[in-house]
């Protein structure tokens, strides 16, 4: 169970007079999501899910707030041992492009803490799932965006980690590739794994998730079921509740 | 069982895979030593002989206009050593200066009656290689021809013309053995090709493993790991240190190639072949390894540094050019005749190595010179590793936030009132200080005397005062003026009196290591003293106490506390104020003396105390000045050299006594409350 407790996050920003102001990217944000939900993030540009996704995988520190993490209930403190449960993926999280998806993934097993037998089960699971046979020993730079996107998934799964964290993992991809990887979500979702996404798309936050929360300008404006949602804003569908939310 | 792999080596690994498979860094690190240098080498050689050649087939045209009834005409036209010197007379109907200009003569020489004496004068261009050289060749036959006259005038007055003219041999003896020379020729090269050949083999894989991951932004994905910024920093740098390794050695095995080659190609071709044994380079060699090993690592560490303050690879490129002018600035040291290894040369960065370099090639070995080179590079590069810890905070790398920007460079109406100066600020004033002493402060104390040292205090009190109300920070904080117990100054002249102690042995020891220095340092204090006891006192006692201690430990001290641990803090606002006496001499008791002062500042939340201390130490010197006898009665260890050792316990025992006591007594005040 990962829980957000009064997230804060300040930035400063540069004004058209020169002048520096200061802001919440994430103002005040708290929620909880149990092992195996999928909790949706949804928000226009600027809402502040990055910075949010960042906070929750350890990468940034909340300027207040607290995120807490828990493991056969007991609360995780220690950053690296936070980062040690969490696979997270953004469009910021590129590949070294030198290296091979094999190598990349031992160099990453190892890093996790796992020994030489596990790293190369895991490396074969993981190939047999996202289907990376044919490519694994190629260099990175040589994959196409389909390619890159399911290695970068494997980068994510190579510890076997209880939380997945992903900012827009169907980002420009084919629906193809899209598709394997909601199913991959929902497949993690069934071992009892908490997965918490960001997307532009709703129709995929609608089928997947088990429950959504839509933020705007840093605060949540409305979290529930998807059902719920659409029964509070009195909607057919997500992306219609979701305009009716922006828009009032 | 299988194990778990060490995280470090893992990083290592992929550190040095992702660098290793780019090809500007492989094209820097082996095709240019291996192939490049030597098809440069073998190009220019050809060049050179076959200009060299050309020169020596050369026949230089001279036109001879002398009042000598063509004497000296016929001399050179009939001078032939060996086919030495290929000089042909011409005869010429215009004027000689535009025929010498238009190179149809390399040369002319005209004569003047002046006296019974003729005076022959040869006309030359020497911006044109070819009439330079004519001018050479006709010197030594006109010198010759000379000679020639004289022997005759001799003979005809009926003596012996070779006795007179050569009544004693002079002959120049060397016992330089082949070695030596060769070390001379060789020590003023290859400390500059070592340099050069380390910043071109670490420069590359420095902003690949740092500006260019942020670049290609695998940085974040980086972050993603459970390790600390700590191992992340130790793989990349290693893996940096090892390819500048790797590149080093190429690029002098290519070197050490070619002139292995030259060496055999003129031994052989040459009439007089040179023997040379190798093995007498050896112990010279062995140490030199290890010495490169140590300045890999320093250059590696700086350069990482520096390419780590950028976002892309081009943001790198313009930041290492400077650095990369000023060490190979620095590495010209070695073409300077000369210098020497000193114990306070060795621990100047970059310089040490090309004087330690040279000294080793020379056969001059100085042991401890070459342990303080070793030891200076290991310590600097772990300094530079510690600053990029720093800077690799990963909001600051990523997002471009956190703590320690500076604001001095911003707008006035855009910062915020009050708090503690940055200390992106703060190491700007250091710097700032540093320099404007050095610099500004010499000149006022040479010109001025004693009121020159005023004028540099109020240099330490202004340039950071102006920079804390600029920013509009809070002085009382910055400064750390706050009241404090009377009993506090109590507990500070005891522990003040316990380190005051300690350093006597200390300086007595840092004086015995270094003596070369201690003359100027003594030298220097001289010059300031002697206006009169009470004005030495004001000039050198309070104005410092209180200007060094309002900076060192008000506003270095106070910001370094926001960002540092204590421990941390105190040594680096320490390590700044022995600097900043800019003497090695006076380095390490200051230092010491100065992380005291922080101690003080630290238990008791003021700079008071540390001003009155600071103070009554520096009046002590002032005391010894003015009072010899009496200190020399009274205060013999204080004096004396010998009796230094006895100071230590009771030093120690009041230090520690001084310290419970301020420890006990007081609450830790942080610098941002009141």
């Amino acid at each position: 169970m990962i829980k957000a407790n009064k997230l804060v996050k300040t930035f400063t920003r540069n004004e058209k007079n020169n002048k520096k102001t200061e802001f919440n990217a994430v103002d005040g944000i708290s929620f909880s999501v149990n092992d195996g939900e999928i909790l949706g993030i949804l928000g226009p540009n600027g809402a502040g899910k990055t910075t949010l996704l960042r906070m929750l995988a350890s990468l940034m520190s909340p300027t207040s707030g607290v995120v807490e993490l828990y493991h056969d209930e007991e609360i995780i403190n220690n950053i690296n041992e936070k980062k040690k449960r969490i696979g997270y993926l953004s469009e910021n999280t590129k590949l070294y492009g030198r290296i091979s998806i094999r190598e990349m993934l031992e160099i990453f097993g190892f890093s996790f803490g796992l020994d030489d037998s596990q790293v190369s089960g895991r490396i074969e699971e993981i190939s047999e799932v996202l289907k990376l046979q044919d490519f694994i020993d190629n260099r990175i730079e040589k994959l196409s965006t389909g390619q890159m996107q399911r290695a970068s998934i494997a980068r994510c799964l190579i510890h076997n980690p209880q939380i997945y964290i992903f900012d827009e993992p169907t980002l420009g991809l084919d629906i193809i590739s899209s598709d394997a990887i909601l199913k991959f979500m929902k497949e993690e979702k069934k071992k009892g794994k908490t997965v918490i996404y960001s997307t532009h798309y709703m129709e995929e936050a609608q089928e997947l998730c088990d429950r959504i929360i839509m933020i705007e300008k840093g605060r949540i404006i409305m979290s529930g079921t998807p059902e719920e949602i659409m029964e509070d804003t009195k909607s057919s569908n997500i992306r219609e509740a979701f305009f009716k939310l922006i828009t009032e | 069982m299988n194990k778990k792999r060490s995280v470090i080596k893992v990083l290592l690994k992929k550190e040095l895979l992702d660098v290793l498979r780019d090809k500007k860094t492989v094209f820097m690190m082996i095709a240019l030593p291996v192939f490049l240098y030597p098809a440069i080498f073998f190009i220019a050689l050809q060049v050179m002989s076959s200009v060299q050649t050309g020169m020596e087939n050369k026949t230089y045209k001279v036109a001879v206009q002398c009042n000598d009834d063509g004497e000296l005409k016929k001399y050179i036209d009939n001078y032939n050593d060996d086919n030495k010197y290929k000089i042909k007379t011409v005869n010429l109907d215009e004027k000689l200066d535009d025929a010498l200009r238009k190179e149809k003569i390399d040369a002319y020489i005209i004569s003047e009656k002046k006296e019974d004496k003729l005076n022959y004068s040869i006309v030359y261009i020497s911006s044109v290689t070819n009439s330079s050289v004519c001018m050479e060749q006709l010197e030594d036959i006109v010198i010759s021809y000379r000679k020639h006259i004289t022997s005759q005038l001799i003979t005809n007055a009926g003596m012996d013309a070779d006795m007179v003219m050569e009544p004693i041999n002079i002959t120049g003896k060397d016992i330089a053995s082949n070695e030596e020379s060769l070390g001379q020729t060789l020590s003023t090269i290859i400390p500059f090709i070592l340099i050069i050949s380390l910043i071109m083999g670490t420069m590359y894989p420095a902003i690949d493993t740092t500006a260019g991951e942020k670049e290609r932004g695998t940085l974040e994905t980086l972050l993603t790991l459970p390790v600390s910024n700590r191992v992340m920093i130790t793989s990349k740098f290693l893996a940096v240190a090892i390819i500048g390794l790797i590149s080093a050695t190429l690029n002098i095995l290519s070197m050490g190639g070619i002139a292995i080659y030259s060496f055999g190609v003129m031994n052989i071709s040459g009439s007089k072949k040179i023997n040379i044994s190798i093995y007498d380079f050896i112990p010279a060699l062995i140490i030199l390894v290890f010495i490169i090993f140590a300045f890999t690592l320093f250059i590696s560490a700086i350069t990482m540094c520096v390419a780590a303050l950028a976002k892309t690879y081009k943001e790198a490129n313009n930041y290492i050019t400077p650095l990369t002018l000023c060490i190979m600035l620095i590495g010209y040291i070695g073409f300077i005749p000369n210098i020497k290894l000193t114990n306070t040369m060795a621990l100047i960065p970059v310089a040490n190595i090309c004087i330690l370099i040279k000294s080793l090639l020379l056969f001059k070995i100085n042991y401890t010179a070459i342990i303080l080179v070793f030891l200076s590079n290991i310590i600097y590069a772990m300094l530079a590793i510690s600053i990029l810890s720093g800077i690799y905070d990963s909001e600051a790398v990523l997002f471009d936030e956190g703590k320690g920007r500076m604001q001095l460079f911003e707008r006035r109406k855009n910062i915020k009132r009050g708090g503690i100066i940055k200390t992106g600020d703060t190491w700007f004033l250091i710097v700032f200080v540093i320099l404007a002493v050095i610099y500004a402060g010499g000149i006022f104390e040479m010109k001025y005397g004693l009121f020159g040292v005023l004028l540099t205090q109020m240099l330490i009190l202004f340039i950071p005062l102006s920079v804390l109300v600029y920013t509009k920070k809070d002085l009382r904080k910055n400064y750390s003026v706050r009241k404090t117990k009377p009993l506090n100054v109590l507990y500070s002249f005891i522990f003040m009196a316990g380190i005051f102690l300690l350093n006597i042995p200390l300086t007595t020891f840092v004086t015995s290591v270094f003596p070369d220095n201690t003359k100027t340092v003594t030298d220097s204090l001289q010059s300031i003293m002697g206006s009169g006891f009470l004005v030495t006192v004001l000039v050198v006692c309070i104005v410092p106490g209180i200007c060094e201690e309002l900076f060192f430990r008000g506003v270095i001290f106070s910001s370094m506390k926001e960002r540092y641990k204590p421990v941390t803090a105190i040594i680096i606002t320490a390590a700044c104020f022995g600097i900043y006496h800019t003497s090695i001499v006076r380095f390490f008791p200051t230092a010491f003396l100065g992380a005291s002062l922080c101690i003080i500042c630290y238990y008791t939340g003021s700079v008071f105390p540390g001003i009155i201390m600071h103070s009554l130490n520096n009046l002590t010197s002032v005391v010894a000045y003015y009072y010899p006898n009496t200190i020399r009665k009274f205060a013999p260890f204080l004096v004396k050299e010998n009796e230094c050792v006895k100071c230590i316990i009771p030093g120690l025992v009041l230090m520690i006594l001084g310290f419970i006591m301020l420890k006990g007594k007081n609450k830790i005040i942080k610098s941002s409350e009141s």
